[in-house]
């Protein structure tokens, strides 16, 4: 047994989830879980010694690097595009809004993920600009003339990845993942609210 | 990238016939077969080695039985059973035969490209 950072911790645990999602269908995949698992303490074993007894942040993500991504060991790397002639191309990019992640109407979401920034930067340019008077003008005819990303394709397309079978697979496990998550998290606050009870 | 991509699928292609020689020279547990691997620059992360042993365990190549040890969690000791030594055997011809030709197609290239240029 050892101690581990918090941070460390939280890290560890998201990692051992996203492996436990990845493996749950796939035949003997507990099993496959279980062996990474005695692998990461036996990785964890070599950085404890007598000087150093707690194991860090930094040593779990030296440790994810070294066992690396569940779809960094995918064992096909064969993928197939399909879906209409033109937006078949590899990595085509268009300008969505973001509804996704919008605070308004997503138009400043959309922009960072088109030019890959963080859109906070387009809603500080969009608020100082407010100041001149134009902006609020702008950003509603950007509002109207962007059209939203609604399906998965069109959100790959905001991305600039290209549409694959195992991309569209891997939005829709993400956001039925998130989905569970909030439900896990409402029903633990529920419990707890119960308990106080 | 792309290049990335082939050597990949390259490397993916012999893993399986490198796992089952490793284990074949000696009972291994995932560490020393990482090592080996890691060493002959086939593998890049060490998951991709777990859901490989798992597959080929439950095909019926291979049989493991628990040791406990002495700095760690116990460790899983895998051995070829009958069926994996003939896979093995099989597999090793194969590669021999793969490579053979391989080479043979690279080498005759190379061996124009250097007439041509004497010329």
């Amino acid at each position: 047994m050892f101690h581990v950072d918090d941070d460390a911790y939280e890290k560890l645990k998201s990692y051992l989830r996203t492996l436990n999602r990845h493996f749950k269908n796939t035949k003997g995949g507990d099993e496959i879980i279980a062996d990474i698992e005695s692998r990461i303490v036996e990785l964890f074993q070599q950085k404890i010694n007598n000087e150093k007894k707690v194991i860090t942040l930094e040593d779990v993500n030296e440790v994810i690097a070294t066992m690396g991504k569940p779809t960094d060991f995918e064992e096909d790397v064969e993928e197939e595009y399909f879906g209409d002639p033109d937006i078949r191309q590899i990595g085509r990019k268009r300008l969505f809004r973001d509804i996704d992640n919008r605070i308004i109407g997503g138009v400043c979401s959309g922009l960072g993920a088109y030019f890959k920034l963080d859109p906070v930067w387009f809603r500080v340019a969009f608020i100082i600009a407010t100041l001149s008077g134009l902006s609020i003008l702008v950003y509603l005819v950007l509002w109207v003339i962007i059209p939203p990303a609604r399906t998965v394709s069109e959100k790959l397309e905001m991305n600039g990845d290209p549409v694959t079978i195992s991309n569209i697979e891997k939005i829709i496990k993400d956001e039925m993942n998130d989905l569970r998550d909030k439900i896990d998290d409402l029903a633990s606050q529920a419990k707890r609210k119960w308990r106080k009870k | 990238m792309e290049l990335e991509k082939t050597n990949a699928q390259m490397r993916k292609g012999v893993l399986e016939l490198c796992i089952l020689s490793i284990i074949s020279s000696e009972e291994s547990y995932a560490s020393n077969i990482l090592s080996s691997l890691k060493e002959a620059e086939l593998l890049v992360v060490e998951g991709t080695l777990y859901p490989l042993l798992t597959r080929l365990k439950n095909d019926g190549l291979l049989n493991y039985r628990w040791e406990e040890s002495t700095s760690g969690p116990p460790r899983k000791y895998y051995s070829l059973t009958d069926t994996g030594k003939q896979v093995l055997e099989k597999l090793t011809s194969n590669w021999k035969q793969l490579s053979d030709s391989v080479n043979s197609l690279i080498n005759f290239k190379s061996e124009k490209k250097g007439k041509k240029l004497k010329i």
